[in-house]
């Protein structure tokens, strides 16, 4: 009943404040999208249409505030989003398994429809801030759980670590908990040393130091080898972009250290299998799920076969095991692809894989110019640089989860192309508008 | 208690974020 309250004053306040302002009318449907508070909620917002409501308030802002709202400089991301999104509608439409196609078509296109609005409504470094705060606070609620669970010792492999009514789905499902903290860690890293709200929010670094242990206990507390991969790629590049690489490994060692209390041996005996993929059962079906992957679209290589296709796999996974091993291989219901690439190659083909790729080519390529600028402004090369890092940690992480409709890799495109539009509206401001 | 807490913690950031925004975009209009 508490937390159903604080909840709604939070909701309310978003409301206020977001009717006048389209970028906080966005961000507080990115807030639901994320939180999904109706979910985590045991009273009289349990189920509630929170997403619908939501979802009204941004586009009645939008209406109110046309004038607030600009056409980005750089429209290659959105109109990548906006071919992406025809495509899916087209490869729905010939789908193999209609009903379950269409159930997922409903909640992407979503996705999808509303990361396209971010660059149109966010032009200022407040404005993208608010955003990415926004959206590392409603993951933090996770993490803080997770951390906390884990810290008191209260982590399974198996067991989810943050109870919620939609289950072990969406953020909380453990695979994807563990890369979301991950690369959530470099976006507390930009608010902590960049952001304008380091300065003026009270308690606000502690807190943020408090997230980033979370983070790290929710990756092993999820017991997920995806959050170790995860680990291992941003320490890589926290070192590759680090000037004082000696500092960086001993700073890391020593974080390392201050984990390593918290690893069970249930988590180490789970993280050594990560080196014998060739012996683990786990690990074997999802290989033995991406070869059927490639023969399956090699009879349909324009279009896949539509949402939900991995159905098509019950019963015909065992020819394509080559070990004496006992796998999984869920024969009656299929087992999904495991792999954020061959998801979208065996959902839409190798057309709908091209326009995946490109996405995250084009967005990965607007960070890099910014950081590669030589008078861009310190936080710009920070937050292209945040957003980069968080890119590869998803890609990394995707390839052993089936994120790719997740509004992960969405978030980042459209912060991406709102950086680039900013970095050009310094470069060129606009003319001052005449004023009747 | 920990999810109260936590609640609090989170709804604490998101209320100061809005509101540190929205005062900022304020005194700028001032100026």
């Amino acid at each position: 009943m508490l937390s159903d309250i604080l909840w709604t004053i939070v909701f309310v306040f978003f409301i206020g404040m977001g009717l006048t302002r389209p970028y906080i009318a966005l961000s507080l449907v990115i807030w639901i999208d994320i939180l999904k508070p109706q979910d985590l909620s045991f009273s009289f917002l349990a189920g509630k249409p929170l997403s619908l409501i939501a979802i009204a308030v941004f586009f009645f802002s939008l209406m109110m505030n046309l004038n607030k709202i600009r056409i980005p400089a750089r429209k290659s991301s959105t109109l990548i989003i906006i071919l992406f999104m025809g495509w899916l509608s087209i490869t729905t439409y010939y789908a193999e398994f209609q009903y379950a196609a269409w159930f997922k078509y409903d909640f992407v296109i979503k996705t999808l429809f509303f990361s396209l609005f971010i660059p149109f409504v966010v032009e200022t470094r407040r404005q993208i801030e608010t955003i990415l705060g926004i959206l590392v606070s409603s993951v933090g609620y996770y993490t803080m759980i997770g951390g906390m669970r884990t810290f008191l010792g209260d982590s399974r492999y198996g067991s989810g670590l943050v109870q919620s009514l939609a289950g072990d789905s969406g953020i909380a499902e453990t695979s994807t908990l563990s890369m979301v903290s991950v690369f959530t860690l470099s976006f507390i890293f930009y608010i902590y040393k960049n952001s304008y709200f380091s300065e003026s929010i009270k308690f606000i670094k502690p807190l943020l130091i408090g997230l980033s242990f979370s983070c790290l206990l929710t990756t092993i507390g999820t017991h997920a080898r995806t959050g170790l991969v995860g680990l291992f790629v941003l320490i890589l590049i926290i070192i590759y972009f680090s000037k004082q690489k000696l500092k960086v490994i001993f700073g890391t060692l020593f974080v390392l250290l201050m984990v390593l209390p918290f690893l069970s041996d249930d988590y180490v005996s789970r993280m050594s299998t990560i080196t014998s993929s060739d012996q683990e059962s786990s690990a074997l079906g999802r290989i033995v799920v991406w070869k059927w992957t490639l023969d399956y679209v090699s009879k349909r290589p324009f279009m896949g076969g539509g949402f939900g296709s991995y159905r098509a796999n019950a019963g015909q996974l065992q020819e394509y095991v080559a070990s004496d091993i006992s796998i999984d291989l869920k024969s009656n219901s299929g087992k999904a692809f495991h792999n954020i690439f061959i998801e979208v190659l065996g959902e839409s083909g190798y057309v709908g894989l091209s326009i995946f790729l490109l996405l995250i080519y084009v967005s990965w390529s607007m960070n890099m110019k910014i950081i590669r600028g030589k008078n861009e402004a310190i936080w710009m090369v920070m937050f292209a640089r945040s957003i980069n890092i968080a890119l590869l940690i998803f890609c990394a992480c995707g390839m052993f989860i089936g994120v790719a409709y997740s509004p992960w890799l969405y978030y980042f495109a459209g912060l991406s192309a709102s950086l680039y539009n900013i970095k050009r509206k310094t470069e060129y401001p606009l003319p001052k508008q005449k004023t009747a | 208690m920990v999810e109260i807490l936590t609640k609090l913690v989170i709804g604490y950031l998101i209320i100061m974020m809005i509101y540190v925004s929205v005062k900022a975009e304020k005194d700028k209009d001032k100026k």
